[in-house]
């Protein structure tokens, strides 16, 4: 949709898999629907909102990466990809749809609106930006002022540390556990004082050795996708 | 239940109210990507399927797999679900 978010989740209720599609819409955001019950659920945080499941949470399974092919065959050259075989209509869709993703400039269409409550004032509807949750608490951080400090930022959000950044490759904003205090950019490589170096959407240490990357939940998303979603979130500055 | 049926309010965790009334349903015009097969990436790369700067997604799968997606078809899919390593898995886009 407009707010172009993105979200892995584990399609299972109860011991059974479930099958979805994008069977509706709430606050201008997708909203999952399943074929065994007709349920309707969040596509962010997997809670079914409406029908015979509701109050059931989906498990999350992961934040998005957002890179090109040639970043994850670099960083991950055993990466598999699924391919789908699209009709012209749906291969004309796509066009439009990628066109209205996440850019400075967008729109919501105007049926949108209907589905939409009491708006967050606090930043322009269409803002984009990571926003980064842990449990109930939240933290949007927009990517004017992620460029603003240099494209990345050491915070604690909910007593966890995490670095923010703008991947140089993808220009997508991504977040990271880190005991890190300061960092500074060679290039496209992020250099932390913790003798770690993130480049070319990996972490590796002062040995060139791979590290793991763990990464708190997120996503790349507009303003009033998250806002939305995390209602009272905190807005980095 | 019906679609109007239900006019309750629900509270999820975050604390957002979800009034029924506002929610549009029904919404058929997405077709989702249903996954059978896959392929290396490096293949496809080398077949010329995907270029170097097409924007992929990517997800580490919870068997430490990453499985991409080519994200200007999930602008039009938005859901996309599989099975990998006997694994299920969804995507929301």
């Amino acid at each position: 949709m407009v707010c172009n978010t993105g979200i892995s989740l584990i399609p299972r209720v109860n011991g059974q898999n479930h099958h979805f599609r994008c069977a509706g819409l709430y606050n201008g955001l997708v909203l999952l629907g399943d074929k065994e019950t007709h349920s309707y659920w969040d596509h962010i945080s997997g809670e079914c909102l409406h029908g015979p499941l509701r109050g059931q949470t989906l498990e999350l399974s992961g934040s998005l990466y957002y890179m090109t092919a040639k970043q994850a065959l670099k960083a991950y050259p055993d990466a598999s990809l699924a391919i789908s075989r699209q009709s012209f209509f749906q291969k004309s869709l796509s066009q439009v749809f990628q066109w209205t993703s996440l850019r400075s400039k967008g729109f919501i269409p105007s049926f949108f609106n209907k589905t939409m409550g009491k708006a967050d004032n606090r930043l322009p509807r269409l803002d984009i930006g990571l926003g980064v949750w842990f449990e109930t608490k939240a933290r949007y951080y927009p990517l004017e002022q992620l460029k603003a400090h240099g494209n990345a930022t050491i915070d604690t959000v909910n007593g966890h540390r995490i670095l923010v950044y703008i991947d140089p490759i993808s220009k997508a904003p991504a977040a990271i556990h880190s005991t890190a205090s300061e960092y500074h950019w060679d290039g496209e490589k992020l250099h932390l004082d913790t003798h770690e170096v993130l480049k070319e959407s990996r972490l590796y240490n002062e040995q060139e050795a791979l590290l793991p990357m763990n990464r708190p939940n997120q996503m790349f998303t507009r303003w009033y996708g998250f806002s939305y979603t995390f209602p009272n979130c905190d807005i980095y500055e | 239940m019906s679609d109007k049926e239900s006019h309750d309010f629900f509270v999820t965790k975050s604390g957002v109210v979800i009034d029924p009334e506002r929610m549009k349903f029904n919404v058929t015009i997405f077709k989702p990507f249903e996954v059978t097969s896959y392929q290396l990436l490096q293949k496809a790369f080398a077949d010329g399927k995907v270029k170097e700067g097409t924007d992929v997604l990517g997800v580490a799968l919870p068997g430490g797999r990453m499985l991409t997606l080519i994200k200007k078809q999930m602008a039009y899919h938005h859901v996309a679900q599989g099975e990998l390593d006997n694994e299920p898995w969804l995507i929301s886009f």
